[in-house]
């Protein structure tokens, strides 16, 4: 083993330590600058023909390249221009090159399929990818948003800047069934277990490519892609050169139907990147995002069961126990019956008008009055990103980065509740070793939740705080109260029926009696006391959650193909992750302490071309995490060469994930529901199973109301998926129609989900039917049944005549055996598609620009531990027009509309609903 | 040029197109509103009295204690036990003590009366009591026994538990009453409720039944049999909870039915026990008279005097009184939960014999017939009641044979109604 060891050291320090001995002594001066609009050319490729010798332009299209002697061919190449070689035979004059644009389609190059470069037409798995120049021309407001134009991608839309992609269903507002992954650096945070949009990642002048690998993607990249991985990377300084900058002003809240006053929206970046020497480079970049949020103003009723229920009739006026989606601290609430038969049992009168009135024969309850979302919130969202990285050739083919990205923000977030996620706060600490052959990476992911806090739980506190109830002794039994809010209510509402009120009339009169003394939402009393109570530890009976748990993880990759490519091009890998869960008690079970999490793995890909037209890549990757066996997943691709730029692909990919750190070991109370996670320390605390959990069903029309059943958790598993995929790409009617197809089928096994038990305080199975004498806790458990999931995707773009491009993509995702009464979390409409015009460059000088993009997705039953409910057809229309300003280096203006015609959609049930956003921005240098 | 034009249409049909498909774009799924309560139209109850002649009286009774626009509110409903023009002429004519009569003057006399002397502290309690707030046709007037209370608008305790009503108490018999007043109309509609009409006005009780009783001078054996009942050896105060039955006549949101013996009944009583006693321990006629004349000499003060205490046991006073307390009883075996909520008045009883009413003493002797009572009625007015006990004096005589007679019917309180007998009653 220590000899093996020694090979593999001497291995590694001769690659870094190889110092190019060739004697260099003619400099090269040159420019490269576009043909069509005479700008120069940033990050151009500059090679020396047949050598490793290499530099990129700058921003301005200048470049130095030093030679052993003359003539020397250059080759000149990037990514949508046609390849050029310059014989250069003088060094005395600047080396002009005119750049021609390069129209076809198909030609960009993704790493993300199988961890090495590669042309996408020839991608054994589907993939899509968005380049610098696909944002430059978007007309979205923020990069991140381009990734919802993409074929078979499903949003959510929690706020502003909180969007959670997914493919192929399962999407949900925090989703952890998708990986993102930041310049190779898993991008969770390590509380929640999934990422938060790009609120903490890269600022979009930073970003030189994002990859979106749909369905399961475990096999390369680890546990938790079940359903796709997004990895976006950045700009490498010694090739993204120069100072940039763009400043978006736009205006949101306009029209009848807005949620708030007009407001502006701002959003400034900078990049800076500088190469100080050929090995010596740094860049530096941030991004403020300012608006007033978009707001969850579903004022609908909510009928709650646990953690499920449904959208129902009535409103603050007709329900009495009305418990608006977006309205919070009315989800407290209590059955009245309880004080009428105190009440009639006392006085015959009374008990005569309350039997007459059926006011003992059904549920007679009643939520407390709440607040809106509008009222809570400070409508100020921020998001501020700053990053910065050195980069350090230790030689040509080894480059050692030191990388931050640091973020903080204000947002909204839909869990089990809605939460605010307030001063949030992330930074990811990196350092890498890059090698042509092999990677080294080490990593850090540091979270604070800030003055985070749950808005349901905040606000039914504040409603506790300035007006009790139902007062409570120490053991807590009920010890009624003339001063409670209940007793008041109940009184009054009896006394106003007894006055010949109808029930509606009562109930108002009532709740106006109750509510006095009810701070108003602008009044500094409703501040103070409400702030006193967000800043309080969930832990304390507070709204406050104190997350501060981290990631540890180190990485390496080699490929060993220049050693094993004659029989096979063969990659390996390993990874180690560390979580420490770090709530303080308001999440976690961790009030004794942190909790730590340790995950590894390893992989190996090999990948061999047989008779020429066939490409069969194999991949198997061994994973470990504490409390769970080790799994292994495989993946088999096959790429099928038709003809040129004509490819047939096949895979079957296997995916899994080990249960979220949440469901492992969050303790939270939500509503009447303790969430509990399946950490086997679970059942010490809460004593089962001697004091068993119960499931239960409705018993309709039985003298009992519910069956109850034992329930014995069982050991929760991983779960997993299997997909088979099968997919075409090729480049059809001399190149100017690119069509990408694919058809999917997935099974889910050891689905995880939660299960409402109900346990008795007592332990006496007799009490599980007094509701004062039992608790309601959901566990999580591995579904017995296994779902399937089916879908395809249809993407086409057509390359117009003078540079115009039309792109049309329909997707579909279907699930398929749903047992009845099983909660999927599906989430995914059944068709949706975008359509999408645009062109970089038209006009006079090729100055313009332009895009049209139209998305739709048809309606669908969202499912999500917040609320349950149909979703309408989302509409969506963006739109920008653009102009270049050569002469003031590569500016550009840009008029651009997200949500054009302010149609207000939704895309989850309770989460934020978005409308047009219209702005005007000058970028700086963008290229 | 030509292509750029075929251009510029086929790009204007897209977009028009995406611009027809976005416009489609819906509003929140909304469900069929719960529907607020439409409320009616017309004349309310006051407006309906106004419009009839025969209420005149009625109505300026109602403008007098300034609930017109209440009892006209078409977003309430009520149920009003109004008095005609003839029967207000009653309410006023003993309002005025006899100043006014009963029949025969002015209509203006009793209008002048209504609207200008009675003081309006009087005449809200009474628009108050003889309205409920909800719709009681008379079809709902139950037979039920003694009767089915409604809750009226008077509050006992409006700041603290403002649902604590002084009760009405409709029922049907012969014919249908509210509390002992016949009802001699019916159904009366109104556009927010219903009116009934009683035969005249149903006063609401403004004192306890332990004020009241207080107040009668006939009744003072009784007072004093009380607090010996309830005391043992001690006297306590008033609002001593322990002090039972004294406490139970002074708390105001009881609903009780109580028997009261007057002085001369217990005089009898306790004459010829010590004259029974005497007799059999001397054989001496002369000494037992007496000695019984001079123990009723002593007055009611023979409860308190603790020379009697040994053979006047609290326990013997308390078993007596308790049987004089009407009360319901679960079950015929329930020993427990015998409570006296039960107001009954004279009408409620039946003229026909053997109508057993529980009492008290069924708290501890669960399998006691109780009181039976049979009530003798001239029209639909019950003119007297009997109560007969299971014990007699002397003793050994039939069960029931004993029987009381109503000295005073219907003394009606806010937490019951008393019925003024001429005979002790005893249990056993």
């Amino acid at each position: 083993m220590r000899k093996v060891t020694s090979y593999l050291v001497t291995f590694l320090l001769a690659n870094i330590l190889t110092v190019a001995a060739i004697a260099q002594n003619v400099t090269i001066n040159g420019n490269v600058r576009n043909s069509n609009t005479k700008e120069g050319s940033g990050a151009v490729s500059v090679i020396l023909k047949g050598g490793e010798t290499g530099t990129f332009t700058d921003d301005k299209g200048n470049f130095r390249i030093t030679v052993k002697s003359l003539p020397v061919t250059l080759l000149i190449s990037s990514i949508g221009y046609e390849l050029q070689e310059v014989t250069v035979s003088s060094a005395s004059s600047l080396v002009q090159v005119e750049f021609k644009p390069n129209t076809a389609l198909g030609q960009e190059v993704v790493v993300a399929a199988n961890r090495v470069p590669q042309r996408i037409m020839e991608s054994p798995v589907s993939i899509e990818r968005i380049s610098a120049a696909n944002i430059r021309n978007s007309p979205v407001s923020n990069y991140y948003d381009v990734v919802t134009t993409l074929k078979g991608v499903d949003i959510t839309t929690s706020s502003l800047t909180f969007k959670t992609p997914t493919t192929r269903g399962f999407n949900s507002s925090g989703n952890t069934r998708f990986n993102q992954l930041v310049d190779g650096m898993d991008n969770q945070a390590p509380g929640l277990n999934f990422s938060v949009a790009s609120i903490i990642g890269l600022s979009e002048l930073d970003v030189d490519n994002i990859e979106l690998l749909s369905g399961a993607s475990s096999a390369l990249y680890g546990p938790g892609g079940m359903n796709g991985t997004l990895l976006m990377t950045s700009k490498n300084p010694f090739k993204y050169q120069g100072l940039s900058f763009l400043v978006k002003e736009g205006l949101m809240h306009v029209g009848a139907y807005r949620q708030r006053e007009p407001g502006l929206y701002s959003n400034w970046n900078m990049r800076w990147g500088k190469k100080l020497s050929e090995k010596f480079a740094f860049k530096i970049n941030a991004e403020l995002i300012q608006a007033k949020d978009w707001l969850g103003r579903d004022d609908r009723n909510y009928s709650r069961s646990g953690t499920t229920g449904s959208v129902v009739a009535g409103d603050r006026k007709t329900d009495p126990n009305y418990d608006g989606l977006n309205v919070y601290g009315d989800e407290t609430t209590v059955d009245m019956r309880a004080f009428f038969s105190q009440i009639a049992a006392g006085l015959p009168g009374a008990a005569n008008f309350i039997a007459a009135n059926g006011l003992l024969t059904t549920p007679q309850n009643v939520s407390r009055t709440g607040y809106t979302e509008k009222e809570l919130i400070n409508p100020n969202t921020v998001n501020f990103k700053l990053a910065g990285s050195v980069h350090y050739k230790i030689t040509p083919n080894t480059e050692a980065i030191l990388a931050a990205y640091w973020g903080t923000g204000n947002t909204i977030y839909t869990g089990s509740d809605r939460y605010s996620l307030k001063d949030f706060k992330m930074g990811q600490y990196k350092l890498e070793i890059n090698n042509k052959n092999w990677s080294v990476r080490g990593y850090t992911t540091q979270e604070n939740a800030g003055e985070s806090y749950n808005l349901t739980a905040t606000t039914r506190l504040f409603n506790e705080s300035w007006k009790k109830s139902v007062t409570t002794d120490a053991a807590g039994n009920p010890t009624p109260q003339p001063t409670d809010w209940y007793i008041q209510y109940t009184y009054n509402y009896l006394s106003n029926r007894m006055n010949g009120m109808t029930a509606y009339d009562a109930h108002q009169a009532a709740r106006t009696i109750a509510d006095v003394g009810r701070p108003a939402a602008s009044s500094g009393a409703f501040r103070a006391g409400y702030d006193a109570i967000r800043k309080k530890p969930i832990s304390q009976n507070g709204g406050l959650l104190q997350d501060a748990s981290d990631l540890y993880a180190v990485d390496a990759n080699y490929n060993l193909t220049h050693i094993t490519k004659s029989f096979a091009d063969v990659l390996i890998g390993a990874n180690y992750k560390k979580y420490v869960l770090n709530s303080g008690g308001t999440l976690f079970a961790d009030s004794t302490g942190s909790i730590g999490l340790k995950q590894y793995g390893a992989y190996i890909q090999a990948s061999r071309q047989l008779m020429d037209r066939i490409n069969l890549t194999l991949s198997g990757r061994y994973d470990k995490a504490d409390n769970f066996k080790g799994r292994f997943t495989p993946r088999i691709t096959a790429l099928v060469k038709l003809s040129k730029d004509n490819n047939v692909r096949l895979s079957f990919q296997t995916a899994y994930r080990f249960p979220s750190n949440q469901q492992q070991f969050i303790n939270l109370q939500v509503g009447s529901t303790r969430l509990i996670g399946s950490s086997p320390g679970f059942a010490t605390l809460f004593g089962f199973p001697g004091n068993p959990l119960y499931t239960f069903t409705v018993n309709p029309g039985s003298t009992t109301l519910y069956d109850f059943k034992t329930l014995t958790p069982a050991e929760v598993k991983p779960e997993s998926v299997n997909s088979f995929e099968l997919g075409y790409k090729g480049l059809l009617m001399e190149n100017k129609l690119l069509i990408d197809v694919y058809g999917y089928y997935g099974q889910y096994k050891d689905f995880l989900g939660r299960k409402n038990t109900i346990q008795t305080i007592t332990g006496n199975a007799a009490d599980t039917s007094n509701a004062s004498k039992r608790r309601n806790i959901s566990v999580v458990v591995n579904s017995a049944d296994k779902v399937k999931t089916y879908g395809f995707g249809l993407g086409v773009d057509y390359r117009l005549p003078l540079n115009f491009i039309v792109s049309a993509n329909l997707s579909s995702d279907v699930l398929k055996d749903v047992p009845t009464n099983f909660v999927a979390f599906f989430n995914a409409p059944k068709y949706k598609t975008n359509m999408s015009i645009g062109n970089a460059g038209f006009g006079p000088g090729k100055k313009l620009g332009f895009s049209v993009a139209w998305r739709w997705q048809q309606g669908f039953f969202y499912q999500g531990d917040f609320a349950n409910g149909n979703l309408p057809d989302v509409h969506n229309l963006d739109a920008q027009i653009s102009l270049k300003i050569p002469k003031a280096n590569k500016s550009v203006i840009k008029l651009g509309a997200t949500n054009l015609l302010n149609q207000y959609y939704y895309n989850a049930i309770g989460n934020s609903q978005i409308g047009g956003l219209y702005y005007v921005s000058f970028g700086y240098n963008i290229y | 040029m030509k292509t750029i034009n075929k251009l510029k249409a086929y790009y204007l049909v897209i977009l028009a197109g995406l611009f027809l498909i976005t416009s489609c774009n819906k509003d929140l799924e909304q469900f069929a509103a719960i529907p607020k309560p439409v409320y009616p139209t017309g004349s309310g109850i006051a407006a309906t009295l106004a419009a009839n002649a025969n209420y005149t009286m009625y109505t300026a009774l109602i403008t007098r204690a300034g609930m017109t626009n209440l009892l006209n509110d078409s977003t309430r409903s009520f149920t009003v036990f109004a008095t005609d023009n003839t029967g207000m002429k009653i309410f006023v004519s003993a309002a005025s003590g006899g100043a006014i009569p009963p029949t025969g003057a002015p209509d203006a006399t009793y209008l002048g009366f209504i609207s200008g002397t009675l003081p309006v502290t009087s005449a809200v309690p009474i628009v108050q009591y003889n309205t409920v707030g909800t719709k009681f046709p008379a079809a709902n007037i139950g037979t039920a026994f003694p009767n089915y209370p409604l809750t009226s608008l008077i509050q006992l305790d409006p700041v603290n538990q403002p649902f604590v009503r002084m009760p009405i108490f409709p029922v049907r018999g012969t014919v249908s009453y509210v509390n002992n007043l016949p009802l001699i109309a019916t159904d009366m509609a109104a556009a927010n409720g219903i009116i009934h009409t009683a035969f005249s006005i149903a006063a609401p009780p403004a004192a306890t039944l332990r004020t009241m009783i207080a107040a009668e001078p006939t009744l003072a054996y009784f007072r004093a049999a009380i607090l010996r009942a309830d005391s043992g050896a001690v006297v306590k105060p008033n609002n001593d909870s322990t002090n039972f039955l004294n406490y139970l006549l002074g708390y105001g949101v009881t609903n009780m039915t109580v028997l009261v013996p007057n002085d001369a009944a217990f005089q009898t009583l306790i004459f010829g026990l010590v004259y029974s006693q005497v007799l059999a321990a001397t054989g001496s006629i002369p000494i037992a008279i007496a000695q019984a004349n001079a123990a009723v000499a002593l007055g009611p003060g023979i409860f308190s005097n603790p020379v009697f205490y040994g053979s006047i046991t609290a326990a013997t006073v308390k078993g007596i009184i308790a049987y004089h307390f009407l009360a319901t009883q679960p079950s015929p075996t329930s020993t427990t939960g015998v409570v006296p909520n039960i107001r009954v008045f004279s009408n409620n009883i039946p003229s026909t014999p053997l109508f057993f009413v529980k009492t008290l003493v069924n708290g501890g002797f669960a399998g006691h017939q109780g009181v039976m009572a049979q009530a003798t009625y001239a029209g639909p007015v019950a003119t007297s009641v009997n109560f007969s006990s299971y014990g007699t004096f002397p003793p050994g005589g039939a069960p029931f044979s004993y029987t009381a007679n109503s000295v005073t019917l219907d003394k009606h309180a806010v937490n019951g109604v008393y019925h003024i007998i001429n005979k002790v009653l005893l249990p056993q």
